[in-house]
């Protein structure tokens, strides 16, 4: 008897308390029931919270989390319902149906005894028509599953934040703040939010891209070289460099005979009409030293190479290498 | 003193990323620079590739490896094989080759 009584007990317990409290089978499609059922559990909570309110915030506190835990069932209940009917693929007045929206939309009167109190209550608001056709072009567009993934990363977002809000005082965290945080968690699972949320990624995407190409005006466009005049182009950028390095040293051999190679290369250069004159223009000549030199080689095929003079570019490289 | 830069505007319709490497090389000897970054851009409203450079002396640069790659697995992949091979990593930009976007990687060769 005792064992058929512990049995009892245990069924009992099992199903008033391991079952969801909150397993209404939710009709999406059914507004105002579904409103109505959310309404209903605000306006019985917030009574005890106000009351609770003046003399046990505590209390305020855990009957406005309750308010919190107990209202999300309803609403994880309800979007399982809905991805389940777009991942079978809706028709396109089911969609439709689905553009909805939350909005803590006003207060709603109650009487209760001797006086009236006002509570938040939320209302289903159609989505703007304008949009329809675009959303829905854009939904029967195999998006499905981009959607769902938008939609539970929207949710699981704002259900941190609740979470993290539970923890805060009463005054810091009203009950009307509460249910404001429920119904963007609702509004986290729409459609509509679906589609603002990726747009405003799109947006920021394209900004991303627009702030990675950069904008250029007036340099001369390089084509591709030739592999031949690579070649030259490294062979006497070693030597330029090698050169370089002797007269920074400390070695007068080498910085003689580094001054003495350079001389030998600008007096061959000195010799074609166009490298004279970029010679000229930079004010050296081959009496002049070392470093003077080097420096004005260096220049010359720098600017050279930023207007694309491949043709001055191959005599000058051709002589750095060929006056050894 | 900030090192002297210089940008150069890369026609969008080189032939092969190759193509590019070489172009490059060769302007780091040129420009007695190395090169710093490579993005996508537009020269008077005509895409190019943009590469930016700086002024290095007295190094002796060498060969340059660009390599495409599409994913975040291509990049350490790839990244992998050069550390291997001793190159050093640069960095990552986008150019265009054959008129289309492509994400390299550049690595200045042992």
């Amino acid at each position: 008897m005792r064992k058929i009584q512990l049995c009892l007990l245990v069924l009992t317990a099992a199903f008033a308390t391991g079952c969801p409290k909150y397993k209404p089978s939710v009709d999406f499609n059914n507004r105002s029931s579904f409103v109505n059922k959310v309404n209903e559990h605000f306006r019985a909570k917030q009574l005890e919270y106000i009351a609770a309110l003046g003399t046990d915030p505590n209390r305020a506190q855990t009957i406005r989390n309750e308010l919190l835990e107990d209202a999300l069932p309803y609403i994880d209940d309800a979007y399982m319902g809905f991805i389940t009917d777009i991942q079978r693929g809706r028709d396109r007045g089911n969609f439709i149906a689905d553009l909805i929206e939350l909005g803590t939309s006003g207060a709603v009167g109650i009487t209760k005894g001797e006086r009236s109190i006002q509570i938040l209550g939320v209302a289903l608001t159609a989505f703007r028509g304008g949009r329809r056709s675009a959303d829905v072009n854009f939904y029967k567009d195999q998006s499905t599953p981009i959607l769902i993934s938008k939609m539970d990363g929207n949710r699981a977002r704002v259900r941190t934040t609740i979470l993290s809000r539970e923890k805060d005082g009463v005054d810091k965290y009203p009950i009307g703040a509460a249910i404001s945080d429920i119904v963007d968690y609702y509004n986290a699972g729409t459609l509509v939010r679906a589609f603002t949320e990726l747009a405003k990624d799109t947006a920021v995407q394209t900004k991303q891209s627009e702030d990675n190409v950069l904008v250029l005006k007036g340099v001369p466009i390089t084509k591709e070289a030739t592999p031949v005049f690579a070649a030259l182009s490294k062979s006497a950028s070693n030597i330029i460099t090698g050169l370089d390095a002797d007269l920074a040293g400390t070695d007068a051999a080498r910085k003689d005979a580094a001054t003495k190679r350079l001389q030998k290369i600008v007096a061959a250069l000195e010799k074609d009409k166009d490298a004279a004159a970029a010679l000229k223009n930079a004010g050296v000549s081959s009496k002049d030293d070392g470093p003077k030199l080097i420096d004005a080689l260096i220049d010359i095929r720098a600017a050279a190479s930023m207007v694309n003079n491949n043709a001055l570019l191959d005599t000058i490289n051709q002589a750095i290498v060929d006056n050894k | 003193m900030a090192a002297q830069q210089f940008t150069k505007a890369y026609d969008a319709n080189m032939s092969s990323l190759q193509a590019l490497e070489t172009t490059c090389e060769a302007d780091e000897a040129n420009l007695t620079a190395k090169i710093i970054s490579l993005q996508l851009g537009t020269d008077d409203g005509v895409k190019v590739t943009a590469g930016k450079y700086e002024r290095a002396r007295g190094v002796k640069l060498g060969n340059l490896a660009f390599e495409q790659y599409e994913t975040e697995v291509d990049e350490q992949s790839i990244k992998a094989i050069h550390q291997a091979k001793g190159d050093t990593f640069l960095f990552k930009g986008e150019v265009y080759v054959q008129n289309k976007p492509a994400k390299v990687l550049v690595f200045r060769e042992k």
